[in-house]
C-alpha cells in the first residue's frame, strides 16, 4: 500500500473514533500526526524502539505546542517532522 | 508544465479541503484524509487509462511514457494533493482564499525544490506545508504593518 494512502486511511479511521467531548479534536489530530510520522522509510524506523521514541517525542511536542500556531495548516506534519528529526539527530550523535 | 500541474494539484487539495472542512459532519482531518483517498483512486484510474492508450503508440513512445509514468505516478500526484490538503487544513478565521493561494504557490515551490532531499522522512510533507502557510501569514502581517506605517 502506498504511504500516502496508508496515512490517509489511518487519519480517516481515526476521525470516526468517538472520544469524550472534553478532549475535543485532539485525539484525532494526534492520530493524524502519528500517521504522518509513520510515513518514514524503513531505514529510519528500524524497530519498535524507534517507533516508541517517535511517538513519545511527538506526543510531548504536541502537548507543549497545543495552543501555539492554532489554525495553521501543516502544524501536525511539522510536529511529526520534529519527532522524526530528533530520532535521526540522536542516531547521528550517538 | 509539470511545475504548473503541481501548483494546480496543490491548489485543488487546499481549496477542496478548506471547503469540505466547513461542512457539517466534517472536520479538517476527515476532509483531508477522505479527499486524498478519493484523489488517489481517481489518479490511479487515469494512470491505468493512459497506460492502456499507449498500447497503440510506437515502442520509443512507450519507453518514454513508461519512464514518465514511473516518475509522475498516481502516488506522486496523490502526494502533491496530500500536501495541498495540509495547506487547506488552515482555519478559515485566519486564512482567506487569497492567503491559501499564496501558501499553495509557496508549497509547490518547496515541493519541487526541497522535498526530494527529504525523501523517506515522515512529516516532511506536512512540515513543508506549515512553512508555506507561515511564510504567507508573515507576508500578510508585514503587509499590514507597512500599510499602517
Amino acid at each position: 500500500m502506498p504511504v500516502v494512502l496508508a496515512a490517509a486511511v489511518t487519519g480517516l479511521l481515526g476521525s470516526f473514533w468517538h472520544w469524550p467531548k472534553k478532549f475535543g479534536n485532539h485525539p484525532q489530530a494526534a492520530i493524524y500526526a502519528g500517521a504522518f510520522a509513520g510515513m518514514c522509510s524503513s531505514a529510519i524506523i528500524t524497530g519498535w524502539e524507534a517507533l516508541l521514541f517517535i511517538s513519545v517525542v511527538g506526543a510531548g511536542v504536541y502537548t507543549l505546542t497545543r495552543n501555539i500556531f492554532e489554525g495553521f495548516g501543516g502544524r501536525l506534519g511539522a510536529i511529526a517532522f520534529t519527532a522524526v528529526s530528533s530520532l535521526v539527530l540522536l542516531r547521528a550523535l550517538f | 508544465m509539470i511545475e504548473l500541474l503541481v501548483f494546480l494539484c496543490t491548489l485543488a487539495g487546499a481549496f477542496t479541503t478548506y471547503r469540505l472542512a466547513k461542512l457539517p459532519k466534517f472536520n479538517v482531518i476527515r476532509a483531508s484524509s477522505a479527499l486524498t483517498i478519493l484523489f488517489y483512486f481517481s489518479a490511479l484510474i487515469i494512470e491505468k487509462w493512459l497506460m492502456a492508450e499507449n498500447i497503440i503508440a510506437t515502442s520509443a513512445d512507450i519507453a518514454a511514457s513508461i519512464e514518465s509514468t514511473e516518475t509522475y505516478s498516481a502516488e506522486f500526484w496523490a502526494t502533491v494533493f496530500f500536501g495541498g490538503s495540509f495547506v487547506g487544513m488552515s482555519a478559515p478565521h485566519r486564512f482567506s482564499y487569497y492567503l491559501l493561494t499564496m501558501s499553495s504557490l509557496c508549497f509547490a515551490v518547496i515541493f519541487m525544490l526541497l522535498l526530494p532531499l527529504l525523501e523517506g522522512v515522515g512529516g516532511a510533507l506536512g512540515c513543508s506545508a506549515f512553512i508555506s502557510v507561515a511564510v504567507s501569514h508573515s507576508l500578510r502581517l508585514a503587509g499590514n504593518k507597512l500599510k499602517g506605517a
